[in-house]
């Protein structure tokens, strides 16, 4: 760990170099002259002859006509190396002719002549040189005089000026008088990226005419990199209030989170996820003393204020090969509420498991390669950083009140024993031979999804290894040790039900002992947890889960502490109402071992597509020695009864935006 | 029309290989035989129902699809919600028994922004198609559950199944009449389910005689209650009618739904890749 703040530095500023050689190349494609840019379209009239004349900066490599009908259009494609345009539609005044739209192609600008009347007039199309004409000729029937229009011109279009012929009728030629209004896109039009589509041509944009001519931006850079670029998030604040004594805030969090998605070309994206929160009620960094001190004590910006890099990854797409590269969450497993496969990144427990498992995770640098081939997907993931799980600090309003530490073989007198603790040894961030790998390969076979899973990782929780210094003196070294998870999971989908199911087996997993005359004080057992669960969709408003779970160590002999076999079942109901806007919800987890149970009902409300409310209430409910129970019953702690009594309501509002 | 539908009747006797299939199969080709041609009973000089649900059913529809979308929901009391989407669609005509696959990404709002989600259309319409969605407040890919039909398609006014595609062997059409309306000619059709107790009691299609597109349905409940009239402008390109924009009312609750194309692209050669589970993960392709 010591070493994370320069590799930390190193993965930042590759992957800002990645960023910058990316923008630049696409940046430069904006600017290089080798980009077939275009000038003008230029509308000319002769009697029944219409001609019009697409300028562009440098030669196509080539053209293609051809006519459709209803309506009747002549679409031209001239292919070269493509600027991209914002589709756009440059209406004519003109008997004959509609109007001339463009859209970006990957390897050409098809431009789409839609012409009034059902009968496609004689046409032809050709270049010379960097000039693409095509003329329309309708012999048929009369045709008024019309004035030749310039239709669109580019900037630079003034410096190449002189390369138009001038227009063979005698009309003068005539300028729209105002920008033309935004247009539907041309059909036919390109694949266009996806931070893209959303854009729609602004009149601006689509200016038939410079307005400054010569002190414009260069034509594409700004649009490009608007359309390239994603921002959205949200700022939200969480209060909860503790139900029991101390009948204070358990926190009052501001959060403003944002994403910043760049696509830097067809096939590689950047993503960018910060957090920050500022917490006036609690310590975010949360510790008995402060706890119980008045609820607003906290001014100082360093106990109160979090900002966090979450995210940072680069995509690249390249044929069946999918690479994620930063730091990152990667999610195994189908079940709702419960972490089985889903362990390769460790969690935040400040809040036990009360917050959302993505906000939970704690993003780790790795690299994650997909390959599709056929029906298979295979996946393969190198974690060469560490992070530990975080549990909520000593003494805290969460803090982990069953932790297990080994049996001491005391002996008396003396009646207590000399303890030592030594710091927690982890590996090495960065060293090869302390990196974790996975695999999964999955498929859809039969109606179901499958998946098998590895995972060589290490324990998120340090294993409080025992030493017996001398006659009633011991030392706890505690330490993260490694271990292999072999898993799978599965979903079938029948009628309105989906069964799903995951399992886990670690082998060779760390076991706390109670027996003090054990070596260590730790035992390897191999350990299964899996669970099957059912969704039922029960109505167009109600979505129902039902889970079991199990936790199994194999060939304990009694030594161990804590539950050989332990049960647990969930049960989760999600529903909509009031066109999509109210969303009640509940999840139950009950613990069979101990009788224990955590109920968290809530309800959000959407006041609009961008701002909601959520009301809601988790409830600790049962015997203290359950996993729930633990922070439902009175706990003496430093002669105050209220460290279990963690039942709390909140309230929590947000506001979304997009940029 | 008629070797199609031999071809879905012969795919039938295939799947149950029943005796009692057999009997109604030829008693079926002898009824169907010795009965007078439907228009004789219908609207003299015109089609009959059936056959025009057929040519409706075989109108150019392209192999595949991109369509950008916005979804607006408003309920009775005014207020809306918007949903952008973007969406792939790919005809598999049959191929490894689906009928089509789509995808469709999410664009905004916000919240549910990069939610994606996958349909496999099965060519049997009794079965249920295979449906997964990407949700990225969870990271995860979901399976869901399809087969209740009724339920609706992002809270929106249509349900799954107006969006499967309908056998026209499901219902028994009628031509009721032919309109004129500003000039041009429209059949009105009643299209009753053979199936009973179907979510529909039946439908009213309005059909633009020239053109095939359908710009008005009417839907009716099981109660023969007036649910929902569907209305559609369309919009031809590259040579296939497509919506540009549709409207959903539902007469029952107030609810409406507006959904308003653009971008609408045919027969771009869209890879079998972008059906996958893989692309869920990815967003749009």
């Amino acid at each position: 760990m010591s070493s994370t703040p320069t590799r930390l530095r190193t993965w930042v500023f590759g992957l800002i170099a990645i960023l910058w050689i990316g923008a630049g190349t696409s940046l430069a494609q904006s600017a290089s002259p080798s980009v077939m840019r275009l000038h003008k379209v230029h509308l000319t009239a002769d009697g029944s002859q219409r001609q019009v004349v697409l300028q562009f900066s440098q030669a196509p490599s080539a053209i293609h006509a051809f006519p459709l009908s209803t309506p009747t259009r002549l679409v031209i494609d001239v292919i070269g190396p493509v600027l991209p345009l914002p589709s756009a539609a440059y209406p004519a005044k003109d008997t004959l002719l509609r109007r001339v739209r463009v859209g970006t192609h990957p390897q050409h600008l098809r431009f789409v002549l839609d012409l009034k009347g059902e009968k496609l007039p004689a046409f032809s199309v050709e270049q010379q040189g960097s000039r693409v004409s095509a003329t329309l000729q309708t012999p048929d029937r009369p045709v008024p005089e019309v004035r030749a229009q310039i239709l669109f011109e580019s900037p630079e279009a003034n410096r190449f000026a002189q390369s138009i012929p001038p227009a063979p009728a005698s009309a003068p030629e005539e300028r729209p008088a105002k920008a033309a209004p935004p247009a539907p896109k041309p059909e036919a039009a390109p694949a266009v990226p996806r931070s893209s589509v959303a854009s729609r041509p602004s009149p601006a944009r689509v200016a038939p005419v410079a307005r400054r001519p010569g002190r414009e931006p260069q034509p594409g850079l700004f649009e490009t990199l608007r359309d390239r670029l994603d921002v959205t998030g949200f700022v939200k604040n969480e209060t909860a209030l503790r139900l029991y004594s101390p009948h204070q805030f358990s926190k009052s969090q501001n959060w403003l989170q944002a994403e910043i998605e760049f696509e830097l070309t067809d096939w590689a994206e950047l993503t960018i996820l910060g957090r920050s929160m500022f917490d006036p009620v609690n310590h975010l960094e949360t510790n008995i003393e402060d706890f119980h001190t008045a609820p607003i004590d906290r001014l100082e910006a360093g106990d109160s204020f979090q900002a966090e890099l979450r995210e940072l990854y680069l995509d690249v797409l390249y044929e069946d090969f999918d690479i994620r590269l930063g730091r990152q969450q990667i999610v195994w497993g189908e079940s709702i509420g419960l972490r089985i496969l889903d362990v390769i990144n460790p969690q935040d427990f400040r809040e036990f498991i009360l917050n959302d498992f993505i906000d939970a995770r704690i993003p780790l640098w790795s690299l994650r390669v997909d390959y599709t081939l056929s029906d298979w997907t295979f996946e393969g993931l190198w974690l060469p950083d560490f992070e530990a799980s975080r549990p909520a600090d000593q003494g805290s309003e969460f803090q982990f009140r069953n932790l297990p530490l080994p049996a001491l073989p005391v002996q008396p007198p003396p009646p207590f024993p000399s303890v030592q603790v030594g710091s927690v040894r982890q590996p090495e961030d960065w060293r090869l031979s302390d990196s974790e790998v996975g695999f999964r390969v999955t498929r859809f076979l039969r109606n179901m999804d499958l998946s098998l899973n590895y995972l060589y990782a290490w324990g998120d929780f340090p294993v409080p290894f025992r030493r017996v210094l001398g006659p009633n003196t011991f030392r706890f070294e505690p330490r993260h040790e490694r271990f292999h998870l072999l898993g799978g999971s599965f979903n079938y989908a029948f009628d309105v039900f989906v069964i799903r199911g995951e399992g886990g087996l670690r082998l060779g997993e760390h076991f706390v002992s109670g027996d003090p005359h054990d070596r260590d004080g730790i035992r390897q057992r191999e350990f299964l947890s899996y669970v099957l669960g059912v969704d039922w969709t029960v109505n167009d408003n109600l979505m129902a889960n039902v889970q079991f779970f199990q936790n199994v160590i194999f060939n304990a002999p009694g030594a161990l502490i804590g539950e050989s076999v332990e049960n647990a079942v969930s049960l989760f109901l999600l529903s909509d109402f009031m066109n999509e806007t109210l969303h009640p919800q509940l999840l139950a987890l009950y613990g069979i071992n101990f009788g224990d149970l955590l109920i968290r009902p809530q309800v959000r409300y959407d006041f609009s597509d961008y701002v909601s409310a959520t009301i809601g209430a988790d409830f600790f409910i049962g015997s203290r020695s359950g996993l729930f129970g633990q922070f439902a019953a009175p706990v003496r702690t430093r002669d105050r009864y209220w460290t279990g009594r963690n039942s709390r309501i909140f309230l929590e509002v947000k506001r979304s935006f997009a940029l | 029309m008629k070797i199609v539908w031999m071809k879905r009747v012969h795919v039938s006797f295939n799947r149950d290989k029943g005796w009692i299939r057999v009997l109604f199969f030829g008693l079926g080709v002898w009824v169907l035989s010795a009965a007078p041609p439907a228009s004789a009973q219908e609207v003299p000089g015109e089609p009959s129902g059936r056959e025009i649900a057929v040519m409706v059913d075989e109108r150019e529809d392209g192999d595949d699809q991109i369509s950008e979308a916005v979804w607006t929901l408003t309920n009775s009391k005014g207020k809306t919600r918007k949903r952008d989407t973007l969406r792939y669609w790919k005809d598999y005509e049959g191929r490894d028994g689906l009928s089509s696959k789509s995808f469709v990404y999410f664009e905004s709002p916000p919240d549910v922004k990069d939610t994606t989600f996958l349909n496999w259309s099965q060519e049997d319409a009794e079965a249920d198609d295979d449906q997964w969605i990407y949700l990225p407040a969870l990271r995860k890919v979901r399976r869901i559950a399809s087969g209740d039909k009724e339920n609706s398609f992002m809270g929106s006014d249509i349900i799954y199944d107006d969006m499967a595609d309908r056998e026209v062997e499901e219902d028994t059409h009628k031509l009721l009449r032919v309109e004129q309306n500003n000039g041009t000619k429209f059949y009105v059709l009643e299209s009753v389910p053979i199936k009973e107790n179907y979510i529909y009691s039946k439908k009213l299609r309005w059909i633009n005689a020239e053109n095939l597109t359908e710009p008005r349905i009417e839907f009716y409940d099981r109660k023969g209650r007036l649910l929902k009239i569907w209305t559609t402008e369309w919009t031809q390109i590259d040579g296939i009618w497509n919506w540009k924009r549709t409207v959903v009312e539902n007469q029952l609750t107030g609810h409406k739904t507006e959904v308003e194309f653009s971008n609408v692209r045919f027969n771009q050669g869209l890879k079998e890749s972008i059906f996958t589970e893989r692309s869920l993960r990815k967003g749009a392709p």
